[in-house]
């Protein structure tokens, strides 16, 4: 009797092992959560965050086990965490990724392993070209479609004399280069800065002289905020309009810019004011926890998670990559952006915002959407060799 | 460059200059009488930065905000050099190195603890928005002409705490013999202790006086300390007329370097030159005459 119950009782936690095993997701999030870009690591903890709770921490209906990773925004950090994640954690999906270099470091080794990586931020060319691969899934966005949609759209808007300004890196290269172009007037200033550097006051002395009608400035982080304050101390703010990129105006920093902030005007990906049901629940959401509209960070963070539930509902095991792969890419899932689908390269198309900084009937912070542009051409998916 | 272009980057120099000034000469006081190496002073000025931010949200008051300011960073100076830097002195440089990088991590993980990652907000009083006409082609921010009087202000009252009072001559004997002002029956722990607090005050005011226009956050003074550190040496350790001289020499330097050099030699290499230029000054310094434009011969190391 004794020996019979026990063997009932290993019996069925071997089925119970063994069911909870094909019904599991390893879910690793990777993100800068402390360091200097750990405000935008921490919002796109936010934006999981969000997902987990709509979806009971059962995303795609399997019991989720999320695996936390901070980068630092270092690769070397990163890629000491992936190798965690990658053999004793044994992930199926990577998630998360906020910063380019991170994103080169731990994308070979992810892979190596047959782990399916979602880019919810990073947007190097690189993966959506010659180094794409059937596992990188690019869900957030490409760094030069912010630069040829603002470039046309300046033009558009009738802007003659334009200067640009920004940080002196990568992903400001690609916007700048891909911003020119686009825009058919006069490019009458180019000043790049440092990272380190947060006074502005020589450089806008200059943008003053050179007397632009259109001032394209692309900062964040601690510049993101001391950017705006000195143009508008500067008086240029109401001489010349400021443009920008989603990056340097959300409801995130404009708690540092103050009065600033507003009236400034960018693209953007996403807006919280995107009239879809998927927006509405995951805006109402994020409120309700915040007090506040959530960023881009956490937005696209949200939507990647989206992608991933409907992906895997279509009765996919997470542990059949080739499986989960083919699900991903064909799955028609409710974007908080609305229509959005792969291209051939694995890079999500969409359209963008332009939206300006307002304050809202009661005071408060909003996006405000002014027109929207349709999908640029992918430059990339040319050199995309993807059987 | 056009003459209205010229005179707004001089004030733009001489108001970078002056507010690295209050922020260097905490450092240089601080190595010249304790011959310590505080790596945390940056911190303190973000101790001042924040507690203007906080003040302002709860009282509402421009005004008693920077007092409360200035107190809290002269109160946290005291406190950290009670507790921590008072124990280091002895020690050689490399340990007050090791000690003062932990604290200044310390204070910041601290911040973070208590007001978050996300920059805070920092209001100017009215009066100090906008801008106004220096000349008539030459309009400039109120604030940023405000920051430089103040500074100018606290530079003079320096001066005359440091020539003309007691406990300046005290400071002054520390920084040129220290054991000999000791021998003297000078109270040194409290001399020590003055001098600390003081160069706190003066990092608080910096981080007041830039938290409107720089961004309140974890970590603000470092990159700053980093600056401050190239003006004491090319000042001169201890020398508090050097720092002086040191700060607007090289606040001018870095706004002209970053105006004319990449219109020179164009946006790449001219960009490059122009963050160095600054380390340049500091390393030319150090050939030529190590001990800073004004520093001793025969002082401490």
């Amino acid at each position: 009797m004794q020996r019979n119950l026990m063997v009932a009782v290993l019996a069925a936690a071997a089925m119970a092992a063994g069911a909870s095993s094909a019904q599991t997701l390893k879910l690793g999030f990777m993100a800068p959560m402390s360091g200097p870009s750990a405000s935008a690591g921490q919002e796109m903890k936010r934006g999981l965050d969000a997902a987990l709770e709509k979806f009971n921490n059962r995303i795609g209906g399997l019991e989720t086990r999320v695996v936390i990773a901070d980068d630092k925004g270092l690769p070397d950090a990163a890629a000491q965490e992936i190798a965690r994640l990658v053999e004793r954690e044994r992930i199926d999906v990577l998630s998360g990724l906020g910063l380019t270099n991170v994103m080169l470091a731990v994308t070979d080794p992810a892979v190596k392993a047959d782990v399916i990586v979602l880019a919810s931020h990073a947007g190097t060319g690189s993966y959506a070209g010659k180094d794409c691969h059937p596992n990188i899934f690019l869900t957030g966005f490409l760094n030069d479609i912010f630069g040829i949609t603002m470039g046309t759209w300046l033009t558009k808007r009738g802007v003659k004399r334009l200067y640009i300004m920004g940080l002196d890196f990568q992903a400001g290269w690609d916007i700048y280069d891909s911003l020119q172009s686009t825009y058919k007037g006069q490019v009458v200033g180019k000043t790049l800065t440092p990272f380190t550097q947060v006074d502005f006051a020589a450089e806008l002395a200059q943008v003053r002289a050179a007397k632009p009608d259109g001032l394209f400035a692309f900062y964040f982080g601690a510049s993101g905020v001391a950017f705006p304050k000195q143009y508008a101390q500067s008086g240029l703010k109401d001489q010349v309009p400021l443009y920008s990129v989603m990056a340097m105006s959300n409801s995130m920093l404009i708690t540092g810019q103050g009065d600033a902030g507003i009236g400034v005007i960018s693209n953007s990906v996403w807006n919280a004011q995107v009239a879809n049901a998927s927006n509405k629940e995951f805006v109402a959401r994020f409120r309700a926890k915040h007090g506040r509209e959530p960023t881009s960070y956490s937005a696209m963070m949200y939507d990647s998670m989206l992608l991933l539930d409907a992906a895997l509902r279509t009765r996919v095991d997470p542990a059949n990559r080739a499986a989960l792969r083919k699900a991903l890419k064909t799955v028609k899932f409710p974007s908080i952006r609305g229509n959005v689908q792969f291209g051939p390269n694995q890079v999500l198309q969409q359209g963008m915002v332009f939206q300006q900084a307002v304050k809202d009937s009661k005071g408060q912070f909003m996006l405000k959407p002014l027109d929207t542009a349709s999908a640029p051409i992918d430059k990339y998916a040319k050199d995309c060799k993807m059987k | 460059m056009s003459w209205p272009l010229l005179i707004e980057q001089t004030f733009n120099g001489v108001q970078f200059g002056l507010v690295l000034f209050l922020l260097a000469v905490g450092v240089t006081l601080v190595f010249g009488v304790m011959n310590t190496v505080n790596l945390a002073h940056g911190s303190l000025l973000m101790v001042g930065g924040y507690l203007l931010a906080e003040a302002q949200l709860r009282t509402g008051s421009w005004v008693l905000a920077v007092l409360l300011g200035l107190t809290g960073a002269g109160l946290v100076g005291y406190l950290v050099e009670l507790v921590v830097v008072r124990r280091l002195y002895a020690k050689n440089h490399l340990e007050q190195v090791l000690a003062t990088f932990g604290l200044l991590l310390c204070f910041n993980e601290a911040v973070v603890w208590l007001w978050g990652r996300e920059p805070v907000l920092v209001t100017l009083p009215p009066l100090l928005r906008g801008h106004i006409q220096l000349l008539p082609d030459v309009p400039y921010p109120t604030y940023r002409l405000a920051v430089s009087v103040i500074a100018l202000c606290v530079a003079v009252s320096l001066w005359f705490l440091i020539a003309r009072t007691r406990i300046g001559m005290l400071i002054r004997a520390g920084a040129e013999r220290r054991e000999l002002v000791e021998a003297l029956g000078v109270n040194i722990g409290f001399l020590y202790a003055v001098v600390f607090s003081l160069g706190a005050v003066l990092a608080g005011l910096a981080g007041i006086l830039l938290g409107p226009l720089l961004t309140v956050q974890p970590g603000m003074g470092d990159p700053l300390l980093i600056l401050a550190l190239a003006v004491v040496i090319v000042g001169g350790a201890g020398s508090i007329g050097g720092t002086f001289v040191a700060s607007l020499g090289l606040g001018i330097a870095d706004t002209f370097a970053r105006t004319i050099l990449p219109l020179a030699l164009g946006g790449g290499a001219g960009r490059s030159l122009a963050a160095m230029a600054v380390y340049l000054l500091m390393a030319l310094t150090l050939i030529f005459k190590p001990t800073g434009i004004f520093g001793r011969t025969g002082g401490p190391e």
